[in-house]
C-alpha cells in the first residue's frame, strides 16, 4: 500500500490520468514519473481500472419487470387533469376522457384538413374553415372549436416541409390564439401539461428543421418534420377542444 | 448518445442518434397524455441502462425494485419534461436522484457499505481474464459507498466531477478524492 505522506504525487495520479492537472503540475508530475517507478506502475494500474470500468457489460433486465410497472401504472390510474370549471361543479375528467371527447372532432377536422391539403382542388381549398369540422359529434360534445383556418390553406397540396410549413404556422398561430382565449378555463396543472407537450413538439420541429437544413435530401427528416407539424396542429386542436369542453360543461 | 466500448452510455454528452431522439420525444408526448404503449417503448429503449445503473450503485437485489420505482416516477413526472435535454439524459438524472434518496434511507440497514477499505478482502480474486469482468463488478459492489458512487458516476456513466458534486452535495475536490480512492482500491484488487 502506498504512503501518501511519503509521495504526495501518488494522490494526484487520477487527476493526471483524467487530464485534470494544470500544465505546471502536469509537467512536474511527468518529470517525477521518469524517476519514480512506484508512481509509474500505479499510474499504469489506475489506467487499467479506468479501462475496465468502460468495458463493463450490462446485465439483462428481468423480463418480469415491465409487467410489474404496467400493473402499477394501471393501479395508479390515469393522470387526472381537471378543468377548472368542472372542478367547481364537483366533477373532473381524466385526460384520456377529455382527449377522447375531442379526438373525434380533432380527427375529423385534422383528417379532413390533411385530406384537403393533399387532394382538394385549388378552388375548394378556399372553402371556409367551419365547413371542414362538421361531423358526428362525440359523446359529451364540446362547444364548437374555432376551426383550423382552412381558408389559408392554399398550396397545401403536399406535406413536404417547404410547401406546408407556412400554412401550418398560420394554422398553429390561429389555434394558439384560440387556446389563449380559453386558457382561463383550464386549471394550472392542465396548462402546464399542455405547454410542456407543446414545448416538446416545438423542439422536435426545430431540430428537424435544422437537420433538414444540414441535409435537405434526407427523406426521413422531411417525413418526420411534416408528421411532427401535423401532430402540433392536432395537439393544439385537442387542447382548444379541451378548454371548450370546460366551457360546454359550465354552460349546462 | 455516447456509448463506451462496453455499451455504457455517457449521459453528459447526449446519448441518442437523431432518429431515436425524435422517437423518444414523440413517445414522451404520447405517454404524457396517458399512452402506456408509448411509455412501454420508452421503457424498452432505456431500461437496460437504468437497471444497470441501479445495480451498480446499489446491489443486484435492490436494482429491480429501484428500476420499477424510477420508471413509475418517470411516468408521473413526464409532464415536467420540457425537452431541453435528451429524454435519456433526463431519465438518467431522475434515476440517480431516486437511487441516492433510496440509498440514504437504507444506509443504516446496509452493513455492507462499510467505509473500511478492507471490505474487498472477501472478494475472491480470479486470475483468468475471462472471469475478471465478473469479479471486477463484484469488487465495485463492495467499494465503500462514497467511493463507489463517484466511481460509477464518473468512470462508468461518464458524468463530470462538477455534475457529481452537484448531485451529491459535495465539493468537486471531494468527488476527485473519492474517485481516486475507488481506483486505488480496485487497483489493489486487480493486481493481487
Amino acid at each position: 500500500m502506498h504512503d501518501a505522506t511519503r509521495d504526495p504525487w501518488m494522490e494526484r495520479l487520477s487527476e493526471y490520468l483524467d487530464g485534470a492537472l494544470e500544465r505546471s503540475d502536469r509537467e512536474t508530475l511527468e518529470a517525477h514519473l521518469k524517476q519514480c517507478a512506484e508512481c509509474a506502475r500505479t499510474l499504469e494500474e489506475l489506467g487499467r481500472v479506468r479501462a475496465r470500468a468502460r468495458e463493463l457489460t450490462p446485465a439483462p433486465v428481468p423480463d418480469s419487470l415491465w409487467p410489474r410497472i404496467e400493473k402499477a401504472i394501471a393501479e395508479s390510474g390515469p393522470a387526472r387533469i381537471t378543468p377548472l370549471e368542472s372542478r367547481r361543479a364537483g366533477r373532473s375528467f381524466s385526460l384520456p376522457e377529455l382527449l377522447a371527447a375531442c379526438l373525434a372532432v380533432a380527427v375529423v377536422s385534422g383528417g379532413t384538413m390533411f385530406a384537403v391539403l393533399r387532394h382538394q382542388s385549388p378552388a375548394a381549398r378556399t372553402e371556409p374553415a367551419a365547413t371542414l369540422v362538421r361531423g358526428p359529434e362525440p359523446a359529451r360534445t364540446p362547444a364548437p372549436v374555432e376551426a383550423v383556418p382552412a381558408a389559408r390553406t392554399e398550396d397545401r397540396t403536399t406535406l413536404a416541409p417547404q410547401a406546408s410549413e407556412t400554412p401550418h404556422e398560420e394554422a398553429i398561430s390561429e389555434l394558439r390564439k384560440a387556446l389563449s382565449r380559453e386558457r382561463d378555463r383550464l386549471d394550472p396543472t392542465t396548462i402546464r401539461t399542455l405547454e410542456a407537450n407543446l414545448a416538446i413538439i416545438d423542439l422536435a420541429i426545430d431540430q428537424a428543421k435544422r437537420a433538414l437544413a444540414a441535409d435537405p435530401a434526407d427523406s426521413y427528416v422531411k417525413q418526420h418534420l411534416a408528421e411532427t407539424m401535423r401532430r402540433r396542429v392536432e395537439f393544439l386542436q385537442r387542447a382548444t377542444m379541451l378548454a371548450s369542453t370546460s366551457n360546454s360543461e359550465e354552460s349546462r | 448518445m455516447n456509448y463506451s466500448a462496453g455499451g455504457t452510455m455517457t449521459p453528459s454528452q447526449g446519448s441518442e442518434g437523431p432518429s431515436s431522439r425524435y422517437k423518444d420525444r414523440e413517445d414522451v408526448a404520447l405517454a404524457a397524455g396517458g399512452d402506456v404503449r408509448a411509455f412501454a417503448r420508452l421503457y424498452g429503449a432505456h431500461s437496460a441502462r437504468i437497471f444497470n445503473l441501479a445495480r451498480r450503485m446499489t446491489t443486484n437485489e435492490s436494482a429491480v425494485d429501484l428500476t420499477q420505482d424510477i420508471f413509475l416516477r418517470a411516468w408521473e413526472k413526464l409532464g415536467t419534461f420540457r425537452g431541453e435535454s435528451a429524454f435519456g439524459t433526463w431519465l438518467h438524472r431522475l434515476a440517480v436522484n431516486v437511487i441516492l434518496a433510496r440509498r440514504a434511507a437504507l444506509r443504516t440497514e446496509q452493513s455492507r457499505f462499510s467505509d473500511e477499505e478492507g471490505v474487498l478482502d472477501g472478494v475472491p480474486a480470479k486470475p483468468g481474464r475471462a472471469e475478471l469482468g465478473m469479479d471486477f463488478e463484484k469488487a465495485v459492489e463492495h467499494l465503500p459507498e462514497g467511493a463507489k458512487t463517484v466511481f460509477v458516476l464518473y468512470d462508468v456513466e461518464g458524468y463530470q466531477h462538477e455534475e457529481i458534486a452537484t448531485m451529491l452535495g459535495i465539493s468537486s475536490g471531494t468527488s476527485k478524492a473519492q474517485l481516486h480512492r475507488a481506483r486505488m482500491i480496485l487497483r489493489r484488487y486487480l493486481t493481487r
